[in-house]
């Protein structure tokens, strides 16, 4: 065998440096160590490159880290109040629904009422809900316009409202992660 | 006496806040370090780090003392920071994909190998190696952990682990013994 293959290869002094060899493996590179030089240089080398490494891989944070931490400990851990809440849109859904029904009621009892697919239904309600609509009626009559021929409209733009309900729901939940995202970043 | 993690995590879990303060002391270097080297971006970073042990700290009671808290945390760091970093989309930078000899342009010349100039040569080296050569490296050297301890860390198997950190070394000794070549060859000028 060579002197040449006796020299350990550069990866196994690094462990050697870093103490990773198992032990056998260790007493050999040892040995080897005491009667070549050119290996202790070697070695120099790898213990040189383990402590730059050391001091090259460590990187100090701000000043203001440890508080910003400690703050954000003591808050929720979700932020929901960061969120635009559902019932919100819940509400919403339910002022037009709502709004939606005193029409109709009050177009029900209008002269110039015609009649839809769901008029049926109304009519329904209006007989369960009597005494309380007339009140509401009588209210929401002056301030709702009476329903005629063309009251498909209303339900056009009760859909489209719905429509537009739950795509604004569903674009918040896709968009507005992405804008919290943009502020942090 | 310094108070062991396990001792720390204990009083914290019986109410004694001040705890919180003792291990942001002692590892606050190590993940930001860590998450440094996984974002690559100082803000982002110090974001993603202060997200990791805010998490941690937050799962205090989940941990169960079947690794070493240090590990435990740098796991937490490791995912929380690949999360900011896969967020950002960032890709590796031309110089990283390449596994052979880094360019070492950018390193100002210097006769002698001293030690800061060593320290910033392995500081441009590993900036830019890639970002799972120089999490190993990270992990290895700064945090001080084993390659199996690494490998729970990242996920990644064993021989993955041996195979990224002998590379990531290779890559440092070619820039040193290249830089050391130089000053070499001035000195027997």
């Amino acid at each position: 065998m060579s002197s040449d293959m006796q020299h350990p290869a550069p990866d196994v002094l690094g462990q050697y440096a870093d103490a990773l060899l198992d032990a056998p493996e260790h007493d050999r590179v040892h040995r080897h160590l005491t009667t070549c030089a050119s290996c202790r240089n070697a070695l120099l080398v790898e213990k040189s490159l383990s402590d730059a490494v050391r001091t090259a891989s460590q990187r100090t944070p701000s000043s203001r880290f440890d508080s910003a931490v400690l703050s954000a400990l003591r808050r929720p851990a979700t932020g929901p109040s960061r969120r635009i809440p559902y019932l919100g849109y819940a509400a919403a859904a339910l002022l037009i629904v709502t709004t939606f029904v005193v029409v109709i009621i009050a177009g029900a009892s209008g002269e110039t009422q015609s009649r839809s697919a769901l008029t049926p239904m109304f009519e329904r309600i209006t007989e369960v809900l009597t005494p309380a609509m007339e009140l509401l009626t009588s209210q929401s009559g002056r301030l709702t316009p009476k329903l005629d021929e063309r009251d498909s409209d209303f339900f056009r733009v009760f859909f489209i409202a719905t429509a537009a309900l739950l795509l604004i729901g569903g674009l918040e939940r896709v968009l507005f992660p992405l804008m919290r995202q943009g502020h942090k970043t | 006496m310094k108070q062991s993690d396990k001792d720390i995590v204990e009083s914290i879990l019986r109410g004694e806040e001040h705890g919180y303060s003792i291990l942001l002391q002692r590892y606050r270097v190590r993940v930001y370090s860590l998450a440094f080297r996984i974002v690559r971006q100082r803000e982002e970073a110090e974001e993603a780090a202060q997200d990791a042990f805010v998490r941690a700290f937050r799962s205090l009671d989940h941990f169960e003392h079947r690794s070493r808290f240090s590990t435990w945390l740098y796991r937490i760091t490791y995912n929380t920071a690949l999360t900011y970093a896969k967020r950002r989309g960032r890709q590796p930078t031309e110089a990283e994909q390449d596994d052979g000899d880094v360019a070492t342009d950018e390193i100002p010349a210097d006769l002698r190998l001293e030690r800061k100039e060593l320290r910033d040569l392995a500081e441009a080296v590993i900036d830019n190696m890639r970002p799972e050569y120089a999490t190993v490296l990270t992990l290895f050297y700064l945090q001080e952990q084993g390659y199996e301890e690494i490998a729970e860390i990242t996920g990644t198997p064993l021989g993955t682990i041996k195979n990224r950190l002998h590379r990531a070394r290779g890559q440092l000794r070619r820039a040193v013994l290249n830089k050391y070549s130089y000053v070499v060859e001035q000195d027997s000028q």
